[in-house]
């Protein structure tokens, strides 16, 4: 898939006249200097995966929601890491996966965390206890102190959320 | 793996999106009566939206086990919640927020991918960095490599170390699987967690050392030219070391008859996304210096001394393929 010729001309413009301040804001957010590049970069590379540019009348303000939006998914993507090996640390060292498997097992996470996002906190509990554990409504209800009639709304709002996530998006 | 993709396109009333998703809901209560699956039956039968919109919904419960299949329920539930409280305040906050530091922290340290938040140095893909740490010692951090220090003491906690030791007192330099004590001027070259390589490799190039290995105890004394690896079960045979060893502080990969797939995986290292090499073309044997510095230049050196292609997904992921 290769960028279309008016995006990429917009972005090596954009670059060309932004990039170096992107870097600096997202140096500041980030606190070092290697990974601002790397998110900057990431930032013109989205922009260059766009099939059309929307008009551009704030060139900064749009490359700096661009940005913080790329910080906020590396700091979630950060933390999943960090749980992730956390988790590892705590397994018999023979079963340590494979660099490979942990990458594709966060890849993983990272989309299940991605489909779930905006799902409010107890809905998602109720979700993952009935997804992930396999708990009973009546189960669920007991252990959350809630009525089952409440979980079964939990678990339509939950549901309904994720098929929004994954086909109406 | 490819997960929540939508799949076929098809436009589905809201309204049998709805009758779809009570039904859902009610297969998955745990409690639901075989009339209830059968009328679920009867009513995916009745048309085929109905049947689609069925199996997007199965498709979500089917892609969030996968996703989430591969560790136990809590560290899942762990791992996602660490990943939601993460705002702009950064990674390690959100995670003291849930108290993981707190209990299973230290245990954490000893593990290679936690290396880069907590070490004292740390590079980042694709970055070498020179140090001196004091008068007598000189390091070589390679890309993706975590070191700690201490007086007199060093700690690699994954990647690759070039040193110079030039001193006459003692220095002791750590791995998982061994410790390398020197007792004078000694040049030498340490990694742990390469690819195609036990844990840990000890590589001697002037000087003398002595290595100790974590798990069996046994000492061994590695002249120059010689090399040792070490893992859990113990170590293995001592080798000679190779003329190349060092090429990678100039940043270069000197291959020899090397087949392609161990030069992607070294490559990879220095790449930002994933290169992989496709089976097809894995054991061409290709000799040759490149660049790590730049190794988008040499993949595209690669396609001129050999009939491959790279196929480059967003630029990240890339294929070595035949062309």
């Amino acid at each position: 898939m290769l960028p279309s010729a008016t995006v990429h001309d917009q972005v090596k413009s954009l670059y060309g006249n932004h990039h170096a301040w992107v870097v600096q804001i997202l140096r500041r957010k980030l606190g070092n200097h290697h990974q601002a590049m790397d998110l900057a970069q990431d930032t013109f590379v989205r922009l260059l995966r766009q099939e059309q540019l929307p008009t551009i009348a704030e060139p900064r303000a749009y490359l700096r929601t661009l940005a913080s939006r790329l910080c906020g998914e590396h700091f979630r993507r950060q933390a999943l890491e960090l749980a992730y090996v956390r988790s590892l640390s705590l397994a018999p060292a023979a079963e340590v996966p494979s660099e490979e498997t942990r990458l594709l097992v966060i890849e993983a996470l990272e989309t299940v965390g991605s489909v779930l996002d905006g799902l409010g906190s107890k809905v998602r509990e109720v979700f993952l206890l009935s997804q992930l554990d396999g708990l009973t409504y009546p189960q669920i209800a007991e252990q959350l102190g809630l009525t089952v009639n409440v979980v079964q709304k939990a678990m339509l709002k939950a549901y309904r959320h994720c098929y929004a996530a994954v086909y109406l998006a | 793996m490819s997960l929540f993709r939508a799949g076929e396109a098809g436009a589905i009333d809201p309204q049998v999106l709805e009758q779809g998703l009570a039904w859902m809901v009610t297969l998955q209560s745990g409690v639901c009566s075989a009339a209830d699956q059968q009328a679920c039956l009867r009513w995916r039968n009745e048309h085929p939206q109905h049947e689609r919109v069925w199996q997007r919904l199965n498709g979500l419960n089917r892609d969030l086990r996968a996703g989430a299949g591969a560790m136990p329920a809590e560290h899942v539930r762990s791992a996602l919640q660490a990943r939601s409280l993460a705002t702009r305040r950064g990674a390690l906050k959100a995670l003291v927020g849930v108290g993981v530091l707190a209990c299973g922290g230290w245990q954490a340290r000893e593990h290679q991918w936690l290396a880069p938040y907590t070490s004292d140095y740390a590079t980042a893909i694709g970055e070498r960095r020179a140090l001196q740490l004091g008068s007598h010692l000189a390091v070589q951090l390679d890309t993706r490599t975590a070191l700690d220090v201490a007086p007199s003491r060093l700690m690699l906690d994954g990647g690759r170390l070039w040193l110079s030791f030039t001193g006459a007192d003692a220095l002791t330099v750590r791995t998982r699987d061994v410790s390398i004590e020197l007792a004078g001027p000694a040049r030498l070259v340490v990694s742990r967690d390469l690819p195609e390589q036990p844990a840990s490799l000890v590589q001697v190039l002037s000087g003398q050392v002595q290595v100790t290995s974590s798990t069996s105890g046994a000492v061994a004394t590695l002249a120059a030219g010689q090399g040792q690896a070490f893992a859990l079960g113990g170590s293995a045979a001592v080798t000679a070391v190779n003329t190349t060893a060092e090429a990678w502080t100039r940043g270069l990969l000197v291959a020899e008859r090397m087949p392609l797939v161990s030069v992607a995986r070294q490559l990879d290292r220095y790449r930002r996304g994933i290169l992989r090499c496709d089976s097809s073309v894995a054991q061409l044997r290709v000799s040759g210096s490149f660049s790590l510095d730049n190794p988008e230049a040499s993949l595209d050196l690669l396609t001129r001394l050999l009939p491959v292609k790279v196929n480059r997904v967003l630029g990240y992921w890339a294929t070595l393929q035949a062309a």
